[in-house]
């Protein structure tokens, strides 16, 4: 049988893993990591309705745009993004490895890294249809709050949705190399998200440049929280790279990553235990 | 795909579509209904359009408040208030409502700033008193524009200062040909039409009992800062302070850089001070207390940096004021 173009047989993957991966019990805890922000917004604008007058956040009076910076960096930035690159990028294989239906992709006329590929291109789809709507809900209820205005924080909007979304591409494409290749990618990359990172960020050196965030985080409109001590402490060796370092340093890691993890799943003998 | 991964599809590409279009009707009309647009106290229409500083005050909510009441116990001032009181029949506790200053960009000559100065008090005025005051004082009162003008040239041949009522409770006190301009600016080419502004105007946290705004090349001209300060300053062309004194006192001090480049320059500068200030915490509980509450936020262009006095740091500065003010005895306030 002739095996089809790595586009067509991609595509065909992604139409296949979409739905079974929109379905399944993982976008049950990406529903919980998005809304939490969403409740969080419903319930102070709420409150902003019945008359609260002013939002405080370390006993600072804040306006919309600043609680909306704030939420950015502390919900999604730090934590949905990751987290949830993690967990999605490291399954897409491990997750066919572990249901021993790998076989049945692998047996098909098509080439190895078409199907990661494909898989992460619905990975993508998957986290942008439930992150960006759970954002911009976030800014239309938090934006107006204390004398602030749609239209003056629109731009950072502008800005933050396809940082987030270069976000889950990168993460994505890492955390799919790291489940194609360690035995354990989540906790693997968990350990990275929360340990290496963090640490990393606060100490000056080179060595922020083998993280994400630090290329990332360099892109965020809003000025980076001093909400606890990492942060101030990350805030004093902060060095934030230019825009063309961070747009490029992204679209490197996440063309090389995904590349590796290609050649990874292609080259590497998946033995299904009995 | 199936049926329901469609529909899912659709809803949130229709979230998103929904959110961008308001967003950008909002972003092109300089904000939406929806947005709590505010446009600044109606004293704002008669402010010339080329005023370079306008800054604001809600007095009757900061007398009434606990913190103006704090600094009272430490600060009596009994007399010279009822002489104030007695001579013009204002009661600038109970009696002015709002003040609101503005400045002239011409003003380069420190020696001429009260001639581009203009205070509008809000308030309740004994009119006939004010001008038989006025008179006693060497003053005349005239006509301009139908409004009734009491201007005074001073002895050794300064600036002319006037006083108009513009309407029954509002009051404006400034060089003449200011105040003039400030009748003139009613009818159109007044503040609300600079739309620079405008922007940081709306812009204010609607809270905020205090607020000034500038444009900072203006402002240079007018108080002749220190050239070391004055080279830093061209990085930044706008700035907003807003502060609310209630039971202790919080702000914002917001700064417009010229470009993203300068606004990240002076975070850096702006992190590095609270950085140096957090250094010097564990001494003193107030000070720690104050520097913790120093937020820096700020996107592209603006820099903002708030922060908090609480009532504990304002009863602690009075009770430290009390011990270092000599002993005077406190005049018995006349009840009107």
């Amino acid at each position: 049988m002739r095996k089809k173009g790595f586009l067509y047989a991609a595509l065909r993957v992604f139409d296949l893993s979409l739905s079974e991966m929109l379905w399944s019990r993982r976008t049950v805890f990406m529903l919980l990591v998005t809304g939490v922000p969403v409740i969080l917004a419903l319930v102070v604008r709420a409150a902003d309705v019945l008359g609260a007058s002013t939002w405080r956040v370390n006993n600072t009076a804040m306006n919309g745009a600043g609680i909306f910076g704030l939420m950015i960096w502390a919900f999604y930035l730090r934590f949905s993004i990751p987290v949830l690159g993690a967990f999605y990028g490291t399954a897409l294989i491990a997750d066919e490895v572990e249901d021993k239906t790998i076989t049945f992709l692998f047996t098909r006329p098509i080439s190895r890294s078409a199907v990661l590929f494909g898989k992460y291109l619905a990975y993508l789809v998957c986290t942008m249809l439930v992150v960006l709507p759970s954002v911009a809900i976030v800014w239309m209820l938090v934006a107006p709050l204390g004398g602030g205005s749609l239209g003056a924080t629109f731009i950072d909007l502008a800005k933050d949705l396809p940082i987030l979304a270069a976000g889950l591409a990168v993460y994505g494409a890492l955390f799919a190399l790291v489940g194609a290749t360690f035995k354990r990618p989540l906790l693997t990359g968990l350990i990275f998200v929360f340990g290496f990172e963090p640490a990393v960020l606060v100490f000056p050196g080179y060595l922020k440049k083998l993280t994400v965030a630090y290329y990332l985080q360099g892109l965020v409109p809003q000025a980076m929280p001093n909400d606890t001590v990492v942060s101030l402490v990350q805030q004093i060796f902060r060095e934030v790279p230019s825009l063309t370092t961070s747009l490029v340093a992204l679209a490197v890691i996440t063309g090389v990553t995904l590349w590796l993890a290609g050649r990874t799943v292609t080259n590497k003998e998946y033995i299904l235990e009995q | 795909m199936t049926k329901r991964t469609r529909y899912f599809i659709a809803v949130a590409s229709l979230i998103m579509v929904a959110v961008l279009g308001t967003g950008t009707v909002a972003y092109f009309n300089g904000g939406l209904p929806l947005a709590a647009f505010r446009s600044g106290p109606d004293d704002l229409s008669y402010v010339p359009s080329d005023s370079s500083l306008v800054a604001y005050a809600n007095v009757r909510d900061i007398m009434s408040s606990e913190f103006r009441q704090k600094l009272r116990e430490t600060v009596p001032t009994g007399e010279a208030r009822d002489e104030f009181l007695s001579e013009t029949g204002i009661d600038i506790e109970r009696d002015v409502n709002s003040v609101l200053v503005a400045t002239e960009a011409s003003a380069n000559d420190p020696g001429k700033a009260p001639d581009h100065a203009l205070v509008l008090v809000r308030g309740v005025f004994q009119q006939a008193q004010i001008e038989a005051l006025a008179t006693q004082h060497g003053a005349t009162v005239s006509e301009y524009k139908g409004k009734r003008l009491i201007t005074m040239k001073p002895e050794n041949g300064g600036t002319t200062m006037a006083v108009a009522f513009l309407e029954p409770a509002l009051l404006a006190v400034g060089g003449d040909a200011y105040v003039r301009r400030a009748i003139d600016a009613k009818g159109g080419d007044n503040i609300t039409a600079n739309a620079d502004m405008m922007k940081l105007i709306n812009d204010l946290d609607g809270n905020n009992n205090a607020w000034a705004v500038g444009r900072v090349d203006d402002i240079q001209k007018v108080t002749g800062l220190p050239e070391a300060i004055k080279s830093q300053m061209p990085a930044v062309q706008w700035f907003a302070v807003t502060g609310h004194v209630n039971g202790g006192l919080s702000g914002t001090i917001r700064a417009e850089a010229r470009d993203d480049k300068a606004a990240e320059n002076l975070r850096d500068v702006v992190r590095g001070a609270m950085a140096l200030a957090r250094l010097q915490m564990g001494h003193d509980q107030n000070l720690d207390t104050v520097i913790n509450s120093l937020q820096m936020t700020g996107t592209g262009k603006t820099v903002a940096l708030s922060f908090a006095v609480p009532s504990s740091v304002v009863d602690s500065l009075a009770g430290f004021a009390s011990r270092q003010a000599p002993h005077v005895p406190n005049v018995e306030r006349k009840e009107r």
